[in-house]
């Protein structure tokens, strides 16, 4: 009977798991860690509270009846130095004038001018100094809610937990990472952060009790994905106030699902693990243009953003002291994310890049201590959170850094008032890096052999590398990622 | 201070180390050096010639990026040993080398919008009374912008470069291989005479062809006929997919497909071979020039026919290469940049690099520097195409 008991759960686990499609995504409340409940960085196997809906649904069955708010803001400040550019490497002004070939055909026309990215141009190019718009050193605000109820007590217990953003309701913002940047904000930007801390994140799930030590649990991610389609009639390739242009938009909902696991061998002792599903936000995106002599032309284009792996988490929390109405346990655990798969905002995996390129799947920890006496609970974590990007040797400039931090909270039961006020704050650090470009990799944007097409003289600056990648010749990152909230639940 | 206020203190000093800004570092080697090649700040010029000294424009010497040139002599007085307010030492004879920028506009078949053409040569012109002729010439090629930007291919541009000779030589080779007369007309002809205000220039109307044998030039230029009354262009009835060699039209620069090859790029991309025909002339009726000036511009009017026999290279976009140009009723110009007299001398040498038509690889370099001499002019009058037009 137990044995058809548990077999069931894994299938309805592994069912869960691989019917739903990808979804709106969760690297915000990987970022900001658990809010409320005690359960600080470890929510795989600590708290029990409203984000175990999120971090392992199994702990829900262990969660008291309770709705809660928050108030939290986290400042993301990774800051970007991009190293002198030296000579020679300038993309030289005659190719402006479109009128350069190399073995015979004109250079692409998306290469233009180092001096028009850094001046503009008379014609009307825009100037687009280098990191002029980088997109770092922003700090945010956000709600959060949660709901924990059991429905059939000892059995089974609902579970909801809301991240919403306040300053920046989901943005979604697209960068190349690598030289085709230059032409828009010739910036770099985090890979990891920025847009990825605004995505609405809402969690519905529910966990089981299977046996007394034994539970699982199952949640969905609500996300949504959209299609966008301009159908444009151009009229005049230099005048766009002219042109006609319907735009149709849909969205759909998208669930993406976490299985979780809570097993108690011992009184003392508790396990948790949690297997999260990838997510990601995608916008598809089709133009189609139409000109005056009845030529059309069309393109699709797909764009990912806040994507996040496969990953898997295990943990446990184990009670080393326990006197009178004084407990203190020592908490540790593991993640495991697929980052090997991820996939850029511009639908392209980082490994396109070349060997060693792609990125890598990281193992992140994370240590603590939980008290409790009475009505009050605090904790202190530690964690270690690799980044799974390579050095960046080549075209791209995917930024991002190790992170390592601490974080700690309490709160406290009010039973008078049946309240229960907490606080929690964190602060990570980005650990420096620095990295150098391999010119072998790099794109020669203007190749040795260059001339002006309607002479065919040499193109004076065509020799060795030219290049406007905005990262070369190399760039370092490092800074901090800090934050907190203070919450309030009212136990039901 | 309180305990709370240390804090209050602490907490905001945490914060202001915890705001980072990006930051981009001063370029190596960013500061001025003598001999890169490159016009540095505070350098005036960074060229290996006498006019150039430590990077400074020596007295009487005008500098350019790649060249200096001596403002006095071969031609050229000025005021004083810097050569102040430089001149012709003539009023209106026209008599040497000039680097020439033709300057037109066409309105585009496909959005209607100006596009401005430069067409450049080098011109030896002599002078006798009233009347000048030019006696050394090159077609320097064109360059395009607007809607879409069009150069002439390599292989192009060197089979034009002595095509419709203006000097009385016969046309190239080619031309006359491919079926052309390879006729040697009369050189082309001009007045320069002293008016009041300056002087009074014109240049005769010359007819060109690219792509097609020379049966398709009027046999006298002097009678002036429209491009409409003359043999129609050969013509294809589907560019895009017309595999047809039609009769009359050559492959001058042996890209495999009948007509002259123009690579085109920007909102298309794509090479076009087609038949070309135009005519241009140049007059200052009404409005003189400055006497004895260096360089100026005269008024002018041309037509164009153009039949596209083939485009290639443009994937998916070959219908919009398919387009034409309509000459816009915005007046062209003729651009004169007086080079000087003697070939050799300081002032002409850094331009001409040696008679035309000795040597190929000296005229494409002559070439490189009269392009150099008179810039394209990317703008086009506000109203070169206005609604409704041409």
């Amino acid at each position: 009977m137990k044995a058809t008991a548990i077999a069931r759960a894994a299938v309805l686990g592994a069912v869960v798991l691989l019917a739903a499609g990808p979804a709106a995504a969760s690297p915000l409340v990987e970022a900001m860690g658990a809010v409320g409940g005690n359960a600080g960085d470890q929510g795989v196997v600590a708290g029990p509270g409203a984000a175990s809906t999120y971090f392992n649904p199994a702990l829900l069955v262990d969660a008291p009846d309770e709705v809660g708010l928050g108030f939290a803001v986290i400042s993301e400040q990774l800051g970007v130095t991009l190293e002198g550019r030296t000579p020679g490497a300038d993309v030289p002004l005659v190719v402006g004038g479109r009128g350069v070939t190399s073995k015979g055909l004109p250079l692409p026309a998306d290469i233009v001018p180092t001096q028009w990215l850094n001046n503009g141009s008379s014609s009307g190019f825009a100037a687009r100094p280098r990191q002029a718009q980088g997109s770092s050193g922003q700090t945010r605000t956000y709600l959060t809610l949660g709901l924990t109820k059991a429905l059939v007590r000892d059995r089974l217990t609902f579970g909801l937990y809301a991240v919403l953003p306040l300053s920046s309701f989901t943005t979604a913002q697209a960068f190349f990472p690598d030289e085709r940047e230059a032409l828009f904000t010739n910036s770099l930007h985090p890979e990891l952060y920025g847009d990825r801390l605004t995505a609405v994140s809402i969690v519905l799930g529910a966990g089981f009790t299977i046996l007394p030590t034994l539970s699982v649990g199952a949640a969905l991610s609500v996300g949504l994905a959209n299609t966008a389609a301009s159908n444009d009639y151009i009229q005049s390739a230099s005048d766009y106030s002219t042109l006609l242009l319907e735009n149709r938009i849909t969205t759909q909902v998208n669930f993406a699902p976490t299985v979780g696991v809570r097993w108690k061998p011992a009184p003392w002792l508790r396990i948790g693990g949690a297997v999260h599903a990838p997510e990601s936000f995608t916008v598809a995106t089709t133009v189609d243009a139409s000109l005056p002599t009845g030529a059309e032309s069309g393109t699709t284009q797909e764009n990912v953003f806040d994507w996040m792996p496969w990953s898997v988490a295990m943990g446990a929390e184990a009670e080393v002291v326990h006197r009178g109405r004084y407990t203190m346990s020592v908490v540790a655990s593991v993640d495991y994310a697929l980052w090997s798969k991820y996939v850029d905002r511009m639908d392209q995996s980082p490994s396109t890049y070349g060997p060693g390129l792609g990125f890598r799947d990281t193992m992140s920890g994370a240590v603590g201590v939980r008290h409790a006496y009475r009505d009050a609970r605090a904790f202190v974590d530690l964690r270690y959170v690799p980044s799974p990007v390579p050095s960046q040797v080549g075209r791209s400039n995917y930024v991002d850094n190790d992170r390592v931090g601490v974080g700690f909270g309490a709160d406290v039961l009010l039973k008078l008032l049946k309240l229960r006020p907490g606080f929690q704050v964190f602060a990570d650090r980005f650990v420096p890096r620095t990295n150098q470009k391999d010119d072998s990799r790099i794109v020669d944007e203007v190749p040795d052999d260059s001339v002006i097409g309607t002479t065919g003289a040499p193109v004076v600056g065509a020799q060795g590398l030219q290049t406007n990648n905005p990262g070369w010749p190399g760039f370092s990152s490092g800074g901090w990622l800090w934050g907190g909230a203070v919450t309030l639940s009212m136990p039901l | 201070m309180t305990r709370s206020g240390t804090v209050l203190v602490l907490v905001l000093g945490v914060a202001a180390v915890a705001c980072v800004k990006d930051v981009v570092q001063p370029d190596v080697g960013a500061e001025a050096v003598c001999g890169n090649g490159v016009v540095d700040p505070g350098e005036g010029c960074d060229v290996a010639s006498p006019g150039c000294v430590d990077c400074q424009v020596a007295a009487g010497w005008a500098c350019a990026s790649d060249t200096c040139t001596p403002t006095c002599g071969d031609g050229v007085v000025g005021t004083g040993p810097s050569c102040a307010n430089p001149h012709r030492d003539t009023d209106c004879d026209m008599t040497g080398y000039w680097a020439v920028s033709e300057t037109d506009y066409t309105c585009d078949d496909l959005f209607h919008q100006p596009q401005t053409s430069s067409n450049w040569y080098l011109y030896h012109l002599t002078q006798t009374g009233d009347d000048f002729v030019v006696d050394q010439e090159l077609d320097c090629g064109i360059h395009v912008t607007g809607s879409a930007t069009i150069d002439y291919t390599a292989a192009s541009f060197k089979a034009l470069l002595y095509t419709n000779a203006m000097d009385g030589s016969a046309a190239d080779a080619g031309a006359a291989a491919d079926g052309g007369a390879g006729v040697a007309r009369p050189p082309r002809h001009g007045t320069s005479a002293a008016t009041a205000g300056g002087c009074a220039v014109t240049l005769d109307r010359w007819y060109k062809i690219a792509g097609v044998d020379e049966s398709y030039l009027p046999p006298d230029f002097s009678a002036k006929p429209d491009l409409s009354s003359l043999t129609p262009l050969p013509s294809v009835s589907d560019p895009v997919n017309d595999p047809d060699d039609p009769p009359g039209a050559i492959d001058p620069d042996g890209d495999g497909f009948p007509g002259i090859g123009i690579q085109i790029t920007g909102i298309v991309n794509g090479l076009r071979d087609s038949a070309q025909r135009n005519w241009k002339e140049y007059t200052t009726t009404g409005s003189p020039v400055p006497a004895a000036a260096l360089q100026f511009d005269v008024p002018g009017a041309f037509d164009l026919q153009e039949n596209i026999l083939h485009v290639s290279q443009c994937g998916t976009g070959c219908a919009l290469l398919d387009t034409g140009a309509a000459v816009s009723k915005a007046p062209g110009k003729i651009t004169f940049a007086f080079v000087g007299r003697t070939l050799g001398s300081a002032r002409v040498a850094p331009v001409v690099a040696g008679l035309p038509r000795q040597s190929v690889a000296a005229d494409l370099t002559t070439c490189q520097n009269v392009q150099q001499a008179l810039p394209h002019e990317t703008t086009a009058p506000a109203d070169a195409c206005p609604s409704g037009s041409p």
